[in-house]
């Protein structure tokens, strides 16, 4: 969707949400007990009409990438694990057991995305914003408190900028007057696509060895840099990181992918060239490092990784995968590593729009709004009642999560966690607990089927996104604008079935 | 457990020890410092492994660590349980230079007990020779919760090489004064390691072991 469409989609979007807002707003006040079906089945039909109009799941796709849905009231909350300062509230928060809203300078941030051990938010004002580790350049800005700072001043550059710390937010400088799109991060690299469908990075991509590099002449990215597709690839309308690599989806429907090769990741190096080790061959690394085009790949809608894997979807719900495959996270049933896109039959006809790979499984969403999960049961990070999640297994093939009431618009992974976010505003979290990305205060325990994260201080937010880290985790949530039985409504509840 | 076809010493007490942490942390290195373990290495190839005999001279007599590493495979590998199973005690490495080390540290953790419960483990923190040092005494606070014996070590340096091994056999021996009687046959440093400089360090990692653990925050769930 080009920024014309983009815009004009949302101005429908603003005058059907605040007409429906007031209108229930007004029921609320006069007409407590009555039966609001009729405005709310008016709503969902304006909503599909729109969606006709502007592409199925445009709604859905604009809200993940930011463009849509969030406005200026939306807040970030973080939880879980923060020692390493990725929580951003300074050093004396190591840890948020519950969500807990991160305001910076009065700062409204709209969108947000954990990596590794850092994070990175999009403010109001469309800037760009960073905290955490900074060992490999993830934050993409000089930070006080690590050695780049002391860098900087080395080299004179101690501006007002490398004075932040590395635990609150900062400011990342990309081009004046650019808008950014997305934000997709990794254990150490982060990549902004803007409006303009320029691409720019910075941190570093680790292999099996330790860092592998940024580019070939830079180990180490601090600041941002301006990626360079192969000449005549187009315009890039969508990113998605792994762990150490990346893929662009450009919008001739075509697949680039660089980074780490190992276990075939980027899906267009033969076996034995993307898993030999760079120290022996320097071919690996200039090759990989490099954006390549993912031969073989048309057509394609979205793009999506796993920590060591990818995906791709075409516009008609094919779905595609390559890179590791040991615990069946790319739905492929044969244990081993693919190094090129593989059709994957099992997700066929069910209607796959988006995908969310963590570490070892994977999350795909349906056009019907459900979610289907494959890969590591183990911890409960399937949410699947057909697994059982004390065994560490390998499970290819897909089965719906089950326990999440709603329709979902944003799934989310972790290293052995998964979230989904529904279009009432709830947000659902299983898996793994014990570093608290469940955001259950001081029971860290385990969920093994989609748990609701309701807190007092979510009560009355609409939930609109999620994402995990390696031990943390945020959330984006606005006010319930569909008033406050449609977002987390304190008890008892009662939902509108939108 | 040795590998079938390993040269075994009779009557000379055997643990399994498996190695864990991410890829570049050092774990390769760390083991290979240990000359008659990397002579008489063995390599697997089924599950990725090497696993090399580490022999250590106590008041005990000898006894002998089977030191299994997988050279950043850990993630890569098929079920884990493989590798972990009848482990009688365990090292989880990250890199004092990279925090992004520590971020597997509590899955690692949870993997490793779940197949093996009760077993003594230790958390090591390499590389602390280097003066790119990230991590802080008050940063480690996982092992302190999960109450895991923690040491800041240098495989390039040789510092502090043999306290998680001591530490290990204190455990599986059941004796808190068991003691080296011989040091073991390491190669030469690499590095030199600035001792003033870590003295400080140890000195707050002692001062953090005694602070209590950070305030729960406040808020509560809803029904």
């Amino acid at each position: 969707m080009d920024d014309g469409s983009r815009s004009e989609l949302r101005g429908h979007l603003k005058a059907l949400n605040e007409q429906f807002a007031s209108y229930i707003t007004r029921q609320r006040d006069t007409n407590a007990l009555g039966v609001w079906s009729a405005a709310c089945k008016d709503y969902l039909r304006y909503v599909g009409d729109l969606e006709a109009e502007y592409g199925a799941g445009a709604l859905a796709n604009g809200s993940s990438s930011g463009a849509a849905g969030h406005d200026a009231s939306s807040e970030v909350f973080m939880f879980g694990t923060g020692d390493c300062g990725q929580l951003g509230f300074g050093e004396d928060v190591p840890e948020l057991p519950f969500p807990k809203q991160l305001k910076w300078k009065g700062l409204c941030f709209t969108k947000l995305v954990c990596g590794g051990m850092h994070t990175l938010a999009v403010s109001s004002d469309g800037g760009l914003w960073s905290w955490g580790v900074n060992d490999e350049g993830a934050l993409g800005r000089l930070a006080k408190s690590n050695n780049d700072f002391v860098d900087a001043q080395a080299a004179g550059l101690a501006s007002a900028q490398g004075a932040i710390p590395e635990n609150v937010p900062g400011r990342v400088d990309l081009p004046s007057g650019s808008r950014v799109a997305q934000v997709t991060t990794g254990d150490s690299h982060c990549m902004a696509l803007l409006s303009s469908g320029e691409v720019y990075g910075w941190g570093a991509y680790r292999n099996s060895s330790g860092v592998l590099g940024f580019s070939v002449q830079t180990k180490i990215q601090k600041l941002p840099a301006k990626i360079d597709l192969p000449a005549g690839s187009g315009k890039v309308v969508e990113i998605a990181s792994g762990a150490d690599h990346v893929l662009a989806l450009t919008a001739s429907g075509e697949v680039f992918s660089w980074g780490c090769s190992e276990k075939g990741r980027l899906g267009r190096m033969a076996k034995d060239f993307a898993d030999r080790s760079p120290k022996q061959d320097a071919a690996v690394k200039s090759e990989s490092l490099r954006a390549g085009r993912v031969p073989s790949l048309t057509g394609v809608a979205h793009v999506a990784c796993g920590f060591f894997g990818s995906f791709a979807v075409s516009a008609a719900g094919e779905c595609y995968g390559w890179g590791l495959n040991n615990y069946g996270q790319l739905g492929l049933p044969q244990e081993g590593s693919f190094y090129e896109p593989k059709k994957l039959v099992c997700l066929d006809g069910k209607g796959v729009k988006r995908i969310s790979g963590g570490e070892h499984h994977t999350l795909a969403l349906t056009q019907k709004g459900k979610v289907l999960a494959f890969g590591r049961p183990t911890y409960g990070r399937l949410g699947r009642p057909d697994v059982a999640a004390d065994k560490d297994a390998f499970v290819s093939e897909p089965n719906y999560c089950e326990g999440i009431s709603g329709r979902v618009e944003c799934i989310a992974t972790g290293m052995a966690v998964s979230g989904a976010v529904t279009t009432d505003g709830d947000a659902y979290v299983w898996g793994y607990g014990t570093t608290g990305q469940l955001g259950k205060g001081e029971d860290d325990g385990d969920e093994i089927l989609p748990y609701l994260l309701k807190t007092k201080r979510l009560a009355g937010k609409n939930v609109t996104w999620l994402s995990f880290g390696g031990q943390h985790a945020g959330l984006v949530a606005g006010p319930g604008a569909v008033g406050s039985e449609g977002g987390q409504g304190s008890a008892p509840r009662k939902r509108v079935r939108l | 457990m040795a590998l079938p076809g390993m040269q075994r010493q009779e009557g000379v007490p055997e643990f399994k020890l498996v190695l864990i942490g991410d890829g570049g942390t050092g774990k390769t290195t760390f083991v290979k410092r240990h000359k008659s373990g990397e002579f008489e290495k063995a390599y697997e190839p089924t599950i990725g492994v090497e696993v090399h005999p580490l022999d250590f001279h106590t008041n005990y007599g000898a006894l002998r660590f089977y030191c299994w590493d997988t050279a950043g495979q850990e993630k890569f590998g098929g079920l884990r349980e493989g590798y972990y199973i009848h482990a009688n005690c365990a090292i989880i490495m990250f890199d004092v230079t990279s925090r992004l080390t520590y971020k597997s540290v509590p899955v690692w953790h949870r993997d490793l007990t779940r197949v093996c419960e009760n077993i003594p483990i230790v958390l090591c923190g390499n590389k602390v020779d280097s003066k790119n040092r990230q991590v802080k005494a008050k940063h480690v606070i996982f092992h302190r919760k999960k109450n895991l014996q923690y040491f800041e070590i240098s495989a390039r340096s040789n510092y502090q090489y043999e306290k998680p091994f001591v530490y290990l056999a204190r455990k599986l021996v059941g004796d808190n004064s068991l003691t080296l009687v011989k040091a073991p046959a390491l190669a030469p440093p690499d590095v030199v390691i600035d001792m003033e400089a870590q003295a400080k360090v140890e000195a707050e990692l002692q001062q953090a072991v005694n602070q209590p653990l950070p305030d729960q925050d406040d808020d509560e769930l809803l029904e």
